[in-house]
């Protein structure tokens, strides 16, 4: 395709100018960019906007990146080219020539217009982008706005101290968590455990303050009291904590006597007993569990020959027969753990009556000093001795007919003295001495009543006479971890202490049973010995000695370790242990101190002397 | 897809270095938050809990040098392209990271203020990455070879042709001119520039005006014609260019939330640290 091609341009003067160029191609592309046969410098221009080709039918004008060709004022796809015809490009005109000889086509381009100031106006219309303009503006005014009130108030205003806090102020201490300042005294400084003091001062210590051991007296309060996680309460202790230590002592270099342990189930040891080994000296022994262990509490108490056994009701409060169950001796304390202590009066003396004349049925000694006891018959048989009521004929003359206003010579008086002195004796003796096998319970032979139950001391007491060797009962032979008796109630006595719930049928005293009582409707959660030995091989204890706690394995049938599941109760370090232990002491005396506060007296360690009265 | 998916992409760059490196760092943490079980339960005060807290801090303050390194042109380092791989990547895990920092633990507090704020950020980054990937191809073929400046100069032609030829035409034409050249807009307000289309475009009406009017004779007859023609070519012109703004607001709509909200984290997770640490 032969083509002429004249470019017109117009001077600033007005004057045109033609410039010729003749082209052979196979097709003239029209467009903005360079590499264009015609190359029209107009932005209203495609890059390539179109195209002209020889055909068989003629020669063709084709859009190609615009969409349509401007074609005498219309539009078209595509245009056969005819002489006359005016393409619009942008700013420029191509105008179709006639032909001449020797030519395929003949264009003539020039730029025809100039433009004026529509383009000025729609880019008055026009606006475009969202980075300046209203919003623009208002997004980031109000994200400024926004950040500066959220910056002021978590940071400035008293409004805003909660958005400060990375979590919920555990409950007990909720009540002052607006006040930052009452843990946080410091800027930039950790808690210190003086702000802890300063309310908890009497906290116990863990250990006592003779044990020094670096890496657990630099801890802090805060490192096991963790606050703002919205805990009930703030100690969030895992049984890992404990374990960090417990988990091998030697190791940690720690001297004592506390075996290592991990974990209930699978890391602890054996038990150890505190046991009373010299009873009256408040004295305990520390002892592994042992079924052959044995504790010397001096008193002498078959729980075979009283669980179970019909005690009659006292005839004041007009109480039913009943029969004896656990409960009846071991009544549980206000807490709830362990148990008040049993007491003569309270527990025994319904049964154990201490009437020592036949005249005087009613008349019981004194329970507790032997010395005491004597003297309180002293006094009873000088009183009836002087009172002309002794109908003893062994007694002198002068006792048995007590005239009164009438004075009593020496003789006489030493006489009833003597008798006096003798029936203390002889009383005391009774009493205190089995010389025969008697029930204690067939009032009024009372005789060796004492010695049923205590070992008696010849002439041991202060005033010369036969003295009570020392009874101690322990109340508690695990003190150094937590039990609850109320928590466990819903298992029955025998599931624990089994040898001590035996129902011994077989045994009938004095008294008479119940109907309910008879066997096959025993009392309520006690065993028959026979159910005892087939359940465990155990013999029903029948010696207060008899160590009827259990040991750790039958704890660990119900109890598994942190993390057991299922049928087990899982048991931490923290279900049994108290870490702050009072009579240790204050955990932080020097800071105790140093704030001039109060700390109170460490509390007995729970092993008082328990005893019977 | 576009070239963003492309090999050459700065999601691909090297071979997708950045995402393997992000997939790495949140293994490890993960990993190392999995791990780890302080007593007293996980929580940004721990150990790990540090170590996050101070990786993700030193992480949002590198992805903010982005900002400075992208318009200095004297930078010899590492290419931009690089830069936008990982800042991309490595942005993008701080959804993760934050979180196992705090251990979960948020609340209506300036600590998860400043969570929010940077997940807004890495959001509106990620909308900007996806806006990227979406837009490039259906913005070049809505005019191919065109410019936005060739198809607005088109559009001022159209409107000088108009005037030209309104001399030739009874008054309603030259109404509905009139209305075609200063009713029409382009952009506008924020929303007009998202939908693409102007409800009240002088030339549609103009356009509709032209059609309702009487069929005229002779020589305003041809001049009707090609007003008709012209008034749809730029009809035709004007939907090109709406969408092309369009596009273009998408581009700029993202950033204009990921610059603000970016600066924004930075205040708020200055303010976290502080507060931490004043408190501690």
């Amino acid at each position: 395709m032969r083509i002429r091609l004249t470019h017109i341009t117009t001077r600033s003067s007005g004057q045109q100018a033609r410039r010729e160029e003749r082209l052979e191609l196979d097709e003239l592309r029209i467009g903005r960019d360079t590499d264009n046969t015609l190359s029209l410098n107009d932005i209203a221009v495609s890059l390539h906007h179109a195209v002209i080709r020889q055909r068989r039918e003629g020669i063709f004008a084709a859009a190609v990146d615009a969409r349509a060709i401007r074609v005498n004022g219309r539009l078209a796809n595509v245009h056969r080219l005819e002489p006359g015809d005016v393409l619009r490009f942008g700013e420029f005109a191509l105008r179709v020539n006639p032909l001449e000889a020797g030519d395929d086509l003949a264009l003539e381009v020039e730029q025809v217009d100039r433009r004026g100031s529509e383009r000025e106006e729609l880019s008055a219309r026009t606006r475009i982008g969202v980075r300046s303009g209203l919003f623009a503006t208002a997004l980031i005014s109000l994200t400024i706005l926004g950040l500066a009130l959220l910056l002021w108030f978590s940071l400035i205003a008293d409004a805003g101290r909660q958005s400060r806090s990375v979590g919920k102020i555990s409950q007990v201490h909720s009540f002052f968590a607006s006040d930052c300042k009452k843990c946080h005294a410091l800027a930039f400084q950790l808690v210190r455990d003086v702000d802890c003091v300063t309310c908890h001062a009497s906290i116990g210590a863990h250990v006592s303050s003779t044990v020094h051991f670096d890496e657990f007296t630099n801890r802090r309060c805060a490192s096991c009291h963790m606050e703002h996680r919205g805990f009930q309460g703030l100690a969030a202790i895992e049984q890992k904590a404990c374990a960090e230590c417990h988990g091998d002592l030697e190791a940690r270099g720690v001297e004592t006597q506390t075996g290592s342990a991990s974990d209930f189930d699978r890391d602890h040891p054996q038990f150890r007993l505190s046991l009373v080994s010299e009873p009256g000296t408040g004295h305990r022994e520390r002892v592994k569990w042992s079924s052959q262990s044995r504790e010397k509490s001096g008193i002498e108490f078959s729980h075979l020959r009283h669980v179970g056994q019909v005690v009659a009701g006292s005839s004041n409060n007009k109480e039913e027969a009943r029969n004896m169950r656990c409960g009846e001796c071991h009544e549980l304390d206000a807490t709830g753990k362990r148990f008040t202590r049993i007491s003569f009066d309270k527990h025994c003396a319904s049964c154990h009556v201490l009437n020592f004349d036949e005249r005087f049925p009613k008349r019981q000694a004194l329970h507790g000093d032997p010395k005491a006891m004597r003297e309180d018959l002293r006094g009873f048989y000088a009183v009836l001795a002087l009172s002309g009521q002794v109908q003893d004929p062994a007694a002198p003359a002068i006792i048995r007919r007590a005239a009164p206003g009438r004075e009593l010579t020496e003789d006489q008086r030493r006489a009833v003295l003597q008798w006096v002195e003798q029936r203390v004796q002889s009383t005391s003796d009774f009493l205190m001495n089995k010389n025969t096998a008697r029930d204690s319970r067939a009032a009024p032979a009372s005789e060796g009543a004492c010695a049923e139950c205590h070992q008696v001391v010849r002439a041991a007491s202060a005033d010369g006479g036969d003295g009570i060797a020392s009874v101690e009962l322990a109340d508690h032979w695990l003190p150094k971890a937590e039990f609850s008796h109320r928590a466990h109630a819903p298992s029955p006595c025998k599931d624990c202490h089994a040898a001590a719930a035996v129902y011994d049928a077989g045994f009938v005293p004095d008294h008479v049973r119940p109907a309910w009582s008879v066997p096959h409707a025993g009392p309520y959660e006690l065993a028959l010995p026979a159910e005892l030995l087939g359940a465990s091989g155990k013999s029903p204890s029948k010696a207060s000695s008899d160590i009827l706690i259990p040991e750790i394995a039958e704890c660990r049938n119900c109890h598994g370790g942190a993390t057991a599941r299922a049928s087990r109760v899982a048991s931490d370090c923290v279900l049994c242990h108290v870490f702050h232990r009072q009579e240790n002491g204050p955990m932080r005396p020097e800071i105790s101190s140093h704030a001039g506060l109060a700390i109170t007296e460490p509390r007995s360690n729970g092993s008082s002397l328990g005893g019977v009265q | 897809m576009s070239e963003v998916w492309g090999p050459h992409s700065f999601l691909a760059y090297k071979r997708f270095r950045y995402l393997k490196l992000s997939g790495l760092g949140v293994a490890a943490a993960t990993a190392l938050y999995a791990l780890d079980e302080p007593i007293g339960g996980r929580s940004g005060s721990t150990a790990v809990g540090y170590a996050l807290g101070v990786g993700s801090a030193t992480l949002i303050l590198w992805l903010l040098w982005f900002g400075v390194r992208k318009r200095s042109y004297r930078y010899t380092g590492a290419p931009l392209l690089g830069w936008l791989s990982s800042h991309v990547y490595l942005g993008a895990t701080l959804l993760l990271l934050v979180p196992l920092h705090c251990a979960f633990r948020f609340g209506w507090n300036l600590h998860t203020a400043a969570y929010v704020l940077m997940s807004v950020a890495v959001v509106s980054g990620m909308a900007g990455v996806l806006l990227y990937s979406l837009i490039p191809l259906p913005m070049t073929s809505n005019h191919p070879g065109q410019t936005l400046e060739g198809l607005l100069q088109q559009i001022a032609d159209i409107d000088a042709e108009f005037r030209k030829l309104a001399r030739e035409l009874p008054d309603l034409h030259v109404q509905a001119v009139t209305e075609s050249i200063e009713k029409t807009r382009i952009g506008g307000s924020v929303l007009r520039q998202l939908s693409g289309r102007d409800r009240h475009c002088g030339t549609s009406r103009a356009l509709e005006l032209v059609k309702e009017a009487h069929q005229l004779e002779g020589a305003e007859k041809e001049a009707e014609q090609r007003l008709i023609a012209i008034l749809a070519l730029k009809k035709t012109l004007l939907a090109r260019v709406r969408r092309d703004v369009r596009y273009r607001a998408l581009l700029e709509l993202w950033l204009l939330v990921h610059i603000p909200s970016s600066l924004a984290t930075l205040a708020a997770v200055a303010a976290h640290v502080l507060v931490v640490f004043y408190y501690r």
